[in-house]
């Protein structure tokens, strides 16, 4: 029905791609080892870039029939201020994507058993596991989206897209005497897959997991490997940064960082040849960092902060946990000596698509001290 | 503009229709965003998210959907969905879900409330906002030949909400959220520093700019850009560091306030029945309040979006736990009062126990005196953003800071992140001055979704793991 509104008129002269998006949404919340609540969510957003008198103006807003669309073609026109011109004419509308049907279809009840068996499967790896809080989210997006053309307006190919993403926050806790100790663990992780990989994943994870001794200390000099995660948040913003300021690296692969509008292809770096066997056999002792938090100067690369959810892969061992790694360096040495990448890529928060890098330089670390056990038995 | 009178009349006939427990959260959330680069506008975009978001409590468990116009059909429609949500998980819940609404008697809101400062946004145009833009790149480009690139953001965030529900909450109130930014890149000599300054409010254009000024604002971020290309990282390591108020406003959000939000705390969490135990030193106190003395503060709200009143929530008294950050669900848990600090970012999201403005309670000393009395350690300043997991691990990112030797203020040393683990570093706390500033932080605190929160409190002395 979207595909027969009427665009609204513009100006001669002016310029405008406009997009609509129908969202589907269905959200299973789980607190405290229960499902809590179920969401189902359905609307639409429009999009309109005005390019008019050498500017251009970008708005989003809600729209659900021609009078909203109209109105935020309107909006663009009056909020245009930044110099710009039209893009050239589109040859290539694009390709329709075909969805997940599986997805696509799932109800709410659905949604739920799937929960169920995700949590059982984690509690049948470990008892030691406890999901702290978990979220399940299937998502469908319809795309309807037309630009001008020779003054006239031309309709896009239609576009779907699904997601699954599962968030999940596991805490692992460990008996000794009568004193409960734990560790947290702070685990999220999304995929834009299918259900059969989904529970592998959360299968190998909770393995892992479970399985995993424990490390305080760090032996200094290990290799190091960025995960997916840690490249996203600590080496990709710099990259973005030397390729916007007209010095691309042979790694960047960055889109427009202010290209406006839905179904924005994410940024990516490409992937290398270490494969899981190098990782596990053949490097010798490795230290792998997960998520970064802190600080990096965007300019000069310099970088301080913690990596959380580390790892300490060893041949013929299992693999040790590190909670927290303190890290500093420099961006353009550690990728100065960057080794290799994974062969294998990683979606990560849905946004950008990256490697793990195996690097030489450029950071140095230590594990954060954790002087005392915190339990809250033993707060005074 | 939304005339909140009759959003809330509809939104009020539609739960009087509803048999059981129902609530009706109305979003109209608009964000505009400015951004000027070195002389020319690069960003001019305009966002707006609108619709209702309705809640069912049914058989002990949540149902929820999504209306995208406030009218009788669409809302009635939702309800239904939401509804048959909830049953589709039935047999999941839990008891205390359906006992939650007899804590909320009392404490429910009621009225209708517009913050100052809205209508002096909208009356205002697009282009004097950009002026004021262009005018402090210019500032900041011309406080130094080392200043190469300067950028100047501004974001209004203006929202209207209305929400009823079947226990008698009926109210709504209308605010902006203001924020601007300056971003300053020198180089000298191959060596390159970008430094960033803001302030981010609940209010309109003028109190954003009562501090820092627009003008000061420019100078004070190239100043300590240039500064800062002389300047060395500290070294790493534990050391006796004094937060100025900004920061210490982020490590009670870090340290004391995510680690108290009820809902993200599990029975292996250290703050889990942990009423009255010792969290930090008898120096310590800390509170949240949604409706502070001073209303600029950003994270400002009257009630929360279970249509709970913002009251003040002691957390901290003295170094022990106090209480908790609760929703209506786990004040139940807790048999507590709900504290609402139950929030949602758009009308598609269910509410997180969330916090508005968490703050350290001044104590006696002077800034001066605290740091006076380290032999070696650092000042630190400048919110860069933080970090909380619910084992206590906490970091915070300082965007520049000063050496101290024998008591003094010496050399500038550039940023870094400072982390620890909560108990740790709170019951290192060994000083509190007495004056107070709120940290007015741009950045807004993400738990999946976002929330608009602000931090303060004085100037503090602990110890804290430096990451060089």
């Amino acid at each position: 029905m979207i595909a027969a509104w009427p665009m609204p008129a513009l100006a001669p002269g002016e310029h405008a791609v406009v997009q609509i998006a129908h969202h589907e949404r269905r959200a299973i919340r789980c607190r405290r080892g229960a499902i809590e609540a179920a969401s189902h969510h359905a609307g639409a957003q429009g999009h309109a870039t005005v390019w008019t008198a050498g500017h251009r103006g970008v708005v989003t807003g809600p729209c659900d029939e021609p009078a909203a669309l109209a109105r935020l073609v309107a909006d663009a026109r009056a909020l245009a201020r930044v110099p710009a011109t039209p893009p050239p004419p589109d040859a290539d509308a694009g390709t329709a994507s075909p969805g997940d049907a599986e997805l696509t279809a799932a109800t709410t009840g659905e949604l739920a058993n799937r929960v169920r068996a995700l949590l059982a499967q984690i509690a049948a790896r470990s008892g030691e596991l406890v999901v702290e809080t978990c979220e399940i989210v299937a998502e469908t997006t319809a795309l309807a989206a037309w630009r001008t053309a020779d003054a006239a307006w031309r309709r896009d190919a239609d576009d779907q897209r699904t997601r699954l993403a599962w968030a999940v926050s596991l805490m692992r806790t460990r008996g000794a005497g009568a004193t409960a100790l734990f560790e947290v663990i702070g685990c999220d992780a999304s995929w834009q897959r299918g259900w059969a990989r989904l529970s592998a994943e959360v299968d190998a994870l909770a393995a892992r997991l479970a399985h995993a001794s424990s490390r305080d200390a760090l032996p200094l000099g290990n290799r190091v490997l960025l995960s997916p995660t840690a490249v996203a948040d600590l080496v990709l913003p710099h990259l973005i940064i030397q390729h916007h300021a007209g010095a691309p690296t042979a790694l960047a692969l960055a889109t427009e960082p202010d290209d406006p509008g839905f179904f924005r292809e994410p940024l990516g770096i490409a992937a290398g040849r270490l494969d899981d066997r190098a990782l596990r056999s053949t490097l010798g002792e490795v230290l792998c960092l997960g998520r970064f938090i802190g600080n990096v100067d965007p300019t000069s690369g310099r970088f301080s902060g913690v990596a959380k959810c580390s790892w300490l892969l060893a041949p013929g061992q299992p693999d040790a946990l590190v909670p927290e790694v303190a890290v500093s360096g420099s961006l353009p040495v550690l990728l100065a000596s960057l080794a290799d990448a994974t062969a294998t890529r990683e979606l990560v928060r849905g946004e950008v698509v990256c490697p793990g890098l195996l690097v030489g330089e450029g950071l140095a670390y230590g594990a954060v001290p954790r002087r005392h056990v915190t339990n809250r038995s033993e707060l005074p | 503009m939304v005339n909140l009178e009759d959003v809330l009349h509809e939104l009020a006939a539609a739960a009087a229709a509803s048999p059981g427990f129902v609530e009706l959260r109305f979003h109209h959330q608009a964000v505009r965003l400015l951004l000027v680069r070195d002389g020319e506008t690069v960003v001019g975009s305009s966002s707006v998210r609108a619709g209702v978001h309705v809640r069912v409590l049914e058989g002990g468990v949540w149902g929820a959907a999504h209306a995208v116009e406030v009218s009788r059909g669409a809302l009635a429609a939702a309800i239904a969905r939401a509804a048959a949500g909830a049953r589709a998980i039935a047999g999941g819940g839990r008891a205390v879900l359906s006992a939650l609404l007899a804590r909320r008697a009392g404490v429910l809101a009621r009225g209708v409330a517009t913050h100052p400062g809205l209508a002096e946004l909208a009356a205002m145009s697009v282009d004097d906002k950009l002026a004021v833009l262009h005018t402090t790149v210019a500032a900041a480009r011309a406080a130094s030949s080392a200043v190469a690139s300067a950028v100047a953001r501004y974001r209004e965030l203006v929202e209207y909400r209305a929400i009823v529900t079947s226990d008698g909450a009926r109210a709504g109130y209308a605010l902006a959220r203001p924020d601007a930014v300056a971003m300053v890149t020198t180089v000298r000599d191959g060596d390159v520093v970008t430094h960033s300054h803001g302030a981010g409010i609940a209010g309109g254009w003028d109190a954003l700019w009562q501090h820092p000024t627009m003008h000061d604002l420019a100078e004070r971020t190239a100043a300590v850009a240039v500064d800062l290309l002389a300047a060395a990282p500290p070294d790493a390591g534990r050391a006796a560091i004094v937060l100025e108020p900004s920061l210490t406003g982020v490590l009670c959000h870090e340290a004391v306030g995510h680690l108290l939000e009820y809902d993200s705390i599990h029975a292996a969490s250290i703050a889990h029945g942990a009423r009255g135990h010792r969290l930090g030193s008898s120096q310590i106190s800390v509170r949240d309040a949604g409706t502070p003395a001073d209303t600029r503060a950003a994270g400002y709200l009257p009630f929360d979006d279970e249509g709970i009143v913002a009251r003040e929530a002691v957390l901290v008294e003295r170094g022990r736990i106090a209480g908790y950050l609760h929703d209506s669900a786990s004040a139940a848990l807790e048999d507590d009062v709900p504290t609402g600090n139950a929030r949602s970012w758009s009308a598609t999201d269910l509410p997180l126990t969330r916090m508005r403005n968490t703050y350290v309670v001044p104590g006696e000393a002077t800034a001066d005196e605290l740091i006076g009395e380290i032999g070696d350690g650092y000042v630190f300043a400048g919110n860069g953003g933080g970090q909380a997991e619910s084992n206590g691990h906490v970091a915070i990112t300082a965007s520049y800071g000063w050496r101290i030797r024998d008591g003094r203020r010496r050399e500038l040393v550039r940023g870094t992140t400072l982390t620890g683990y909560a108990d740790e570093i709170l019951a290192s706390i060994d000083g509190v001055s007495r004056d107070f500033a709120w940290g007015q932080s741009i950045e807004l605190c993400d738990r999946g979704q976002a929330a608009r929160c602000d931090a303060g409190g004085p100037h503090i002395r602990c110890r804290l793991e430096v990451c060089g």
